[in-house]
C-alpha cells in the first residue's frame, strides 16, 4: 500500500452528525489529523467527547459524514461495504475495551478468525496464530475459551488476534478500561513492546497515566482536536 | 393456595405488560390446541363414545365367514336360522348393506324414493322408536314365497315406514301420515310410522319396508348384515359359542352351501368404526405432532423471555425466592398461557366439529354432529394444563439456574450464544423433524391420491350422462313388455341430439358394485369344498362396450340376436378370460352360471371385452361377465349417455321421452360418472386434504420457530457479528453465517424426520394407493419443500443480520 505524503492515515476535516429523532449531534468536527507508519498516538479527551467516533471511522467502521478519510492511498469514502471489509481485514487490528472475544470459539480459534476471512490456507494460518500467541504469551492457553481465562489473559488474547493478520495500524480503544492496575500495566508494556518493534498504534484513552505511553497525544473535546503534544519520554 | 394466587395474579399482570408476546402465544397455543380437541371430538365419537342407541353395548354385528375368512353378507336362510334357534340374543335382525331406488306415483309426478329392506326387528333391535306410529309386527315380516323367478318384477310389502325427512317433504310432518298409501312401483305401501330425525342405519333411506323372507330362497346367495342384541348378562364369546355350535348344525344339515360357513360376531360399534379407525387415528397423530410443534415455539419465546428476564431472576433470587419457587410461578406464567390457548383453541374446534362429520362420512355411526360435551372440553382443559407444563418446565429450570451476583453486576465481556440457544435450535430440529413426518406423510397420501385420480378405469368417464330405472310390474309383468320398453327407450335416446353413443347395463361400474355370483366350467362344477369362483354379473343391452369405450379384445359383442331361444351369450372380462382359460383362447368354451334359479344357465363366451373398475376406483380388475338382456330381462336397467350437450337438456328430452310411453317412471336429473367417481374417492380424497391442511399448517408453524429462533439469535448475536465485522467479515460471510446455521439444524431436522418417517409412514400402508410407505419422490418431494420453507424462514434474520452496524453492535458512543 502507497502512502501519501508519507503518512499511513490522513484525515482532512473529517466531521460526523448523527441524527437522533431529528436532532444533530456533532460528534466530530474539522477533525485533522495524520499519523504516519510507525506512529504510537494516544487520543485523549472526557467521555463524550468523540474519541470512540473519530477511532471508528479511522478503523473503517463509520463513515464520516463530512471531509476525506484516507487510508494509506485509499480514500475510505470510495470503498464499497466489502471493501471497506477487506481494507479492515488487512489493515486493522482492533484492541477493544472490553476485549471483544467471541465466547463460543477457543483462544486458537478467536486469534484465527482475522485469517479465515481472508481465506487464507489453514496450514499458513497455523503458523501465523501460534507466532501471535506466542507474541502475547498466550500460547499454552490457545485450547481454552475466554471464559476461562482472566481480563488480563483475554486483552492478551484480543491483541494478538488485532496483530495476527499484520495490520498496518493497531486500533486502541481504551484497551486498560476493563482492567485493574497490574494488569493494565502489562497491557501496555506490550503495546510499547509492539511499537518498539515497528508496529504503528493509534490508542483512546482517558487515563493520562497510559496517554503517556504514546509518543503522541491528541486531545478531542466536544467532537474537536484542542491540542496535539508530543511525549518527550515513554514510559 | 395464597402462593398459587399471588403467581397467578403475577401471571397475568406479565401478560398484560407484554401483550405481543402473550398474542403470539394464546394464539399458537389455540391452533395447536384446538385443532388437538377437534379432532378429539370425532375420534371419542369414531373409537370411545357409545353409539345412540340404548344399551349400546349389547348390540352386536354378525358377519359371513367362510373357512375362517371373515366376510360380510349372511344369506337370508341362514339368518332365519340364526335368528330361530340363538338363545343367546334377546333379538337378531337383518339389514341390507344400503337402499335402493323406487318410483313412487300419485304425486304430481313421479319420484324416486330410497328404500331399504329390513328385517321386521331391526328398530326394535337397535332400540330406536318411532316418533309417529309404530315400527313392524312379526306378522309383517313372515315369509312370502315369490311368485316367479328373478326376471319378475319384485312384489312390495304392504307397509312401509317413513325417514323424518320424506314424512316432511311429502307429507308436511302432518299427524295423518300414518295410514295414507304410497304407490311404489305401482304397489300400495300403507304408511304406519315415522322415524325419528336424524335415524339411519347402513346407509340413509326415505322408507323402509319389511324384509319378507322366500322359503325358496338360495342359501348360497349372501346380502344381509346381521345386528343382535344380546341378553343381559351374555356376553360376546359365549354368544359366539352358541352361533358356532348353530353353523355348525348348518354345515351339516345343507354341506353344498355351509360347508365352512360360519357368522362372526363383533360388537357392533367396532364393526362399523373399522374402516374410519385408520383415518382418525392418522389425522389425531397429524395434529398431535402439530400440537407439538406449536408448543415447540411457545417453549422457544419462553426461552428467549427468560434470558430477557435473568436480571429479574437474579434480584428475586437475591431478594430470597428459592429456585423451586421462581420455576413454580414461571410455570404457573405458562399454564395461564396455555389454559388461555385452550379457551380460544375451542373456537377452532368448533370450526373442525362442523367439518369433520361429513369429511370423515361420520353419518355411518349415526353421527350427524360433534358437540363440544363435558368430555370434550375436560379433554381441551387437560390438554391445555399438559401443554402449559411441557412448554413451562423446561424453560423455567434453565432462566431459574442464574448467578444472581453475576447477573447483577451486569454484563458480560464474551459475546456468547451459550446453551439457551442450542436448547432453543434442538427445539427447532425437533419440530422440523415432525414437519417433515407430516409431510411424508400428506405426501404419500397426495401421490397416493394422484394415483387413483389417474388410475385407468378400463372406460372413458368423461361426457358420460348416467341414470337409472326399475320398471314396476304392471304393465310390464311380461319379458316382452320391459324388452320392448327399455329397446325403444334406447333407440329414442340415440336418436337425441347431442347424444354420441348411449347403452344400457344392470349395474353401472362405479355407481353399481356388488353384484357377484358363482360361475364354473362344465368340467369343474362347485364341491362340497366349497361353492367355487364368483365373478360380477352384468346384463347388457348390445352397443353398451361402446358406449363405455370399453374396447373388445375378442370375439364379438352382444347383439340383438342373443335372445331366448339362441344360446345364452356371454361376453367376460379378461381376468376372468385369464382365471378360467389361462393360455387358450375363451371363445367359445362354456361356463356356467348359477344365476339364482334352480338350475344353472350354461353360457357360450362369444366375447372378451377390457378389464374395467367396477366396485370402485382403488379396487383391482375382478372377474366380470355379460350376457344380454334379452335373454334375462330384469326390471331394473342403468342408463349411460355419451353427449357433450348440456345434462338439463338431455335430462329434459329424456324425460319427455320417457313420460310420453309412461307418466310413472321417474326420471331425476342426470348423474355426471365423473361427478360418481369423485364422490367413490370422497374419502381418499378428504384423507389427503385434511392430513396436507394440518401438515402445511405445521410446516408454517415450523417456519415460524426457525424464523423466530434465528431473528432471536441475530438480536442476541448482534455484538458477536459486530465484532467479526470489525475483524473484516464480508456481508457473504455474515450471510453464510446466519443462513449456515438455520439450515444445519434444518439439515440435522430433516435427517432425523427421514430416519422417524421410515418408521411411522409404514403405518399409513393400508391407507395408500399404488404408492410405498418408503416412496422415495414423496420422502425427496417433503424434504425439498422443508428445505425451502426452511431457506425463506432463515432469509429475512439473515438479511436483518446484515444490517448491523459493527459500530453500534460494539456499543460505542
Amino acid at each position: 500500500m502507497n502512502e501519501q505524503n508519507g503518512s499511513l492515515i490522513q484525515m482532512i476535516g473529517v466531521g460526523k452528525v448523527f441524527l437522533t429523532d431529528e436532532v444533530e449531534t456533532h460528534a466530530l468536527a474539522d477533525v485533522h489529523l495524520e499519523i504516519a507508519r510507525g506512529d504510537y498516538i494516544a487520543i485523549a479527551g472526557p467521555s463524550g467527547c468523540g474519541k470512540s467516533t473519530l477511532l471508528s471511522i479511522m478503523g473503517l467502521l463509520d463513515t464520516p459524514t463530512s471531509g476525506q478519510y484516507i487510508i494509506g492511498d485509499t480514500p475510505a469514502e470510495k470503498l464499497s461495504a466489502s471493501e471497506r471489509a477487506k481494507l479492515r481485514n488487512r489493515a486493522i487490528g482492533f484492541v477493544f475495551q472490553n476485549f471483544n472475544l467471541i465466547g463460543d470459539l477457543t483462544v486458537y480459534e478467536n486469534v484465527e478468525l482475522p485469517l479465515v476471512y481472508r481465506d487464507m490456507a489453514p496450514r499458513d494460518r497455523r503458523e501465523r496464530v501460534r507466532a501471535s500467541l506466542e507474541k502475547v504469551g498466550m500460547e499454552h492457553r490457545s485450547n481454552h475459551y475466554p471464559a476461562q481465562l482472566s481480563g488480563g489473559q483475554q486483552q492478551r488474547v484480543a491483541v494478538a488476534r488485532a496483530l495476527v493478520g499484520r495490520p498496518l495500524i493497531l486500533l486502541a480503544d481504551e484497551p486498560t478500561g476493563n482492567l485493574d492496575s497490574r494488569n493494565g500495566e502489562s497491557v501496555m508494556v506490550l503495546l510499547d513492546e509492539l511499537h518498539r518493534e515497528g508496529a504503528t498504534i493509534c490508542m483512546v484513552t482517558h487515563d493520562p497515566r497510559f496517554a503517556h505511553h504514546a509518543k503522541r497525544s491528541v486531545h478531542l473535546f466536544d467532537g474537536r482536536i484542542v491540542d496535539e503534544s508530543t511525549v518527550a519520554a515513554a514510559s | 393456595m395464597h402462593t398459587l394466587w399471588h403467581d397467578l395474579r403475577l401471571a397475568l399482570r406479565g401478560l398484560v405488560k407484554n401483550p405481543g408476546f402473550a398474542v403470539v402465544t394464546v394464539l399458537t397455543l389455540a391452533l395447536g390446541i384446538g385443532a388437538t380437541t377437534g379432532v378429539f371430538s370425532a375420534l371419542h365419537a369414531v373409537l370411545l363414545a357409545s353409539m345412540p342407541y340404548p344399551e349400546p353395548d349389547r348390540l352386536v354385528m354378525g358377519r359371513r365367514t367362510q373357512d375362517g375368512t371373515v366376510g360380510r353378507w349372511v344369506s337370508m336362510l341362514d339368518y332365519l336360522d340364526y335368528r330361530d334357534q340363538t338363545s343367546s340374543f334377546a333379538s337378531l335382525a337383518a339389514s341390507p348393506g344400503g337402499s335402493f331406488p323406487l318410483a313412487s306415483t300419485g304425486g304430481d309426478r313421479p319420484e324416486r324414493v330410497d328404500t331399504q329392506i329390513v328385517s321386521f326387528n331391526l328398530f326394535s333391535t337397535l332400540g330406536v322408536a318411532p316418533v309417529l306410529g309404530r315400527t313392524f309386527t312379526a306378522e309383517e315380516g313372515a315369509p312370502v314365497p315369490a311368485a316367479a323367478g328373478p326376471q319378475a318384477p319384485m312384489a312390495l310389502p304392504s307397509v312401509g315406514i317413513v325417514s323424518f325427512g320424506y314424512w316432511q317433504r311429502r307429507f308436511g310432518g302432518s299427524q295423518d301420515a300414518l295410514g295414507r298409501s304410497l304407490t311404489l312401483m305401482g304397489q300400495p305401501v300403507t304408511v304406519v310410522g315415522v322415524m325419528p330425525e336424524g335415524f339411519s342405519f347402513q346407509g340413509s333411506a326415505d322408507v323402509w319396508l319389511p324384509m319378507q323372507p322366500d322359503p325358496g330362497e338360495a342359501r348360497r346367495f349372501h346380502n344381509w348384515l346381521l345386528v343382535g342384541r344380546l341378553k343381559p348378562g351374555v356376553g360376546l364369546a359365549a354368544a359366539q359359542s352358541e352361533i358356532d355350535a348353530i353353523s355348525g348344525r348348518l354345515a351339516t344339515l345343507y354341506p353344498d352351501s355351509n360347508k365352512g360357513k360360519g357368522l362372526h360376531l363383533d360388537p357392533l360399534h367396532d364393526a362399523l368404526v373399522e374402516n374410519l379407525r385408520p383415518q382418525v387415528l392418522l389425522i389425531m397423530a397429524a395434529v398431535a405432532l402439530m400440537l407439538l410443534i406449536a408448543s415447540g415455539n411457545v417453549a422457544s419465546l419462553m426461552l428467549a423471555r427468560g434470558v430477557t428476564r435473568r436480571s429479574e431472576l437474579a434480584m428475586r433470587v437475591a431478594l430470597g425466592a428459592s429456585r423451586a419457587r421462581l420455576v413454580r410461578q414461571l410455570v404457573t406464567e405458562s399454564v395461564v398461557l396455555a389454559l388461555l390457548g385452550g379457551a380460544t383453541g375451542l373456537l377452532v374446534a368448533g370450526l373442525l366439529q362442523r367439518a369433520l362429520p361429513t369429511l370423515l362420512g361420520l353419518d355411518a355411526l349415526a353421527i350427524a354432529s360433534l358437540r363440544l360435551d363435558w368430555r370434550v372440553l375436560a379433554f381441551a382443559f387437560t390438554v391445555s394444563l399438559l401443554t402449559g407444563v411441557l412448554v413451562g418446565l423446561v424453560p423455567a429450570l434453565r432462566s431459574t439456574r442464574i448467578s444472581p451476583f453475576e447477573e447483577l453486576k451486569g454484563g458480560t465481556r464474551t459475546a456468547t450464544s451459550g446453551s439457551g440457544a442450542r436448547l432453543r435450535m434442538a427445539l427447532v430440529a425437533a419440530q422440523v423433524t415432525m414437519s417433515l413426518v407430516l409431510l411424508v406423510g400428506s405426501s404419500l397420501l397426495i401421490r397416493s391420491f394422484a394415483k387413483l385420480v389417474r388410475t385407468d378405469l378400463g372406460f372413458d368417464p368423461d361426457n358420460l350422462l348416467t341414470a337409472s330405472f326399475a320398471l314396476p310390474p304392471q304393465p310390464y309383468a311380461s319379458d316382452a313388455a320391459r324388452i320392448q320398453f327399455f329397446d325403444e327407450m334406447l333407440a329414442e335416446i340415440r336418436a337425441l341430439p347431442g347424444v354420441t353413443a348411449a347403452g344400457m347395463v344392470s349395474r353401472l361400474p362405479i355407481l353399481g358394485p356388488g353384484g357377484d355370483i358363482y360361475v364354473w366350467t362344465p368340467d369343474k362344477p362347485p364341491t362340497e369344498s366349497g361353492l367355487g369362483q364368483t365373478a360380477y354379473s352384468r346384463r347388457v343391452l348390445p352397443g353398451y362396450f361402446a358406449t363405455m369405450r370399453m374396447p373388445l379384445v375378442a370375439g364379438r359383442d352382444i347383439e340383438a340376436a342373443d335372445r331366448v331361444g339362441a344360446p345364452p351369450a356371454l361376453v367376460i372380462n379378461q381376468t376372468m378370460a385369464r382365471t378360467f382359460f389361462p393360455n387358450e383362447s375363451p371363445l367359445g368354451r362354456k361356463l356356467v352360471v348359477d344365476m339364482g334359479d334352480d338350475t344353472p344357465v350354461t353360457f357360450d363366451v362369444v366375447g372378451v371385452v377390457a378389464d374395467a373398475r367396477i366396485g370402485d376406483v382403488a379396487s383391482v380388475p375382478y372377474l366380470t361377465m355379460y350376457q344380454s338382456f334379452y335373454q334375462f330381462p330384469r326390471p331394473r336397467l342403468a342408463l349411460a349417455i355419451r353427449s357433450t350437450a348440456d345434462p338439463q337438456g338431455i335430462t329434459r328430452a329424456l324425460r319427455e321421452l320417457v313420460w310420453r310411453r309412461d307418466k310413472d317412471i321417474p326420471v331425476e336429473e342426470l348423474a355426471t360418472m365423473t361427478g360418481a367417481i369423485k364422490s367413490s374417492m370422497l374419502a381418499q380424497r378428504t384423507l389427503a386434504g385434511t392430513v396436507t391442511s394440518f401438515s402445511l399448517l405445521a410446516l408454517l408453524l415450523a417456519a415460524v420457530g426457525l424464523f423466530g429462533v434465528l431473528a432471536y439469535q441475530v438480536n442476541q448475536r448482534q455484538h458477536e457479528l459486530g465484532i467479526r465485522m470489525a475483524l473484516g467479515a464480508r456481508r457473504g460471510h455474515v450471510l453464510t453465517a446466519i443462513l449456515g446455521q438455520g439450515l444445519k439444524v434444518t439439515g440435522i431436522g430433516l435427517a432425523a424426520g427421514v430416519v422417524a418417517g421410515l418408521a411411522l409412514t409404514r403405518l399409513m400402508e393400508g391407507l395408500l394407493y399404488e404408492v410405498a410407505a418408503t416412496d422415495p419422490a414423496s420422502f425427496l418431494v417433503a424434504a425439498a419443500c422443508l428445505l425451502a420453507v426452511a431457506l425463506l424462514a432463515c432469509l429475512a434474520p439473515a438479511l436483518r443480520a446484515l444490517r448491523i452496524q459493527p459500530m453500534t453492535a460494539l456499543h460505542y458512543e
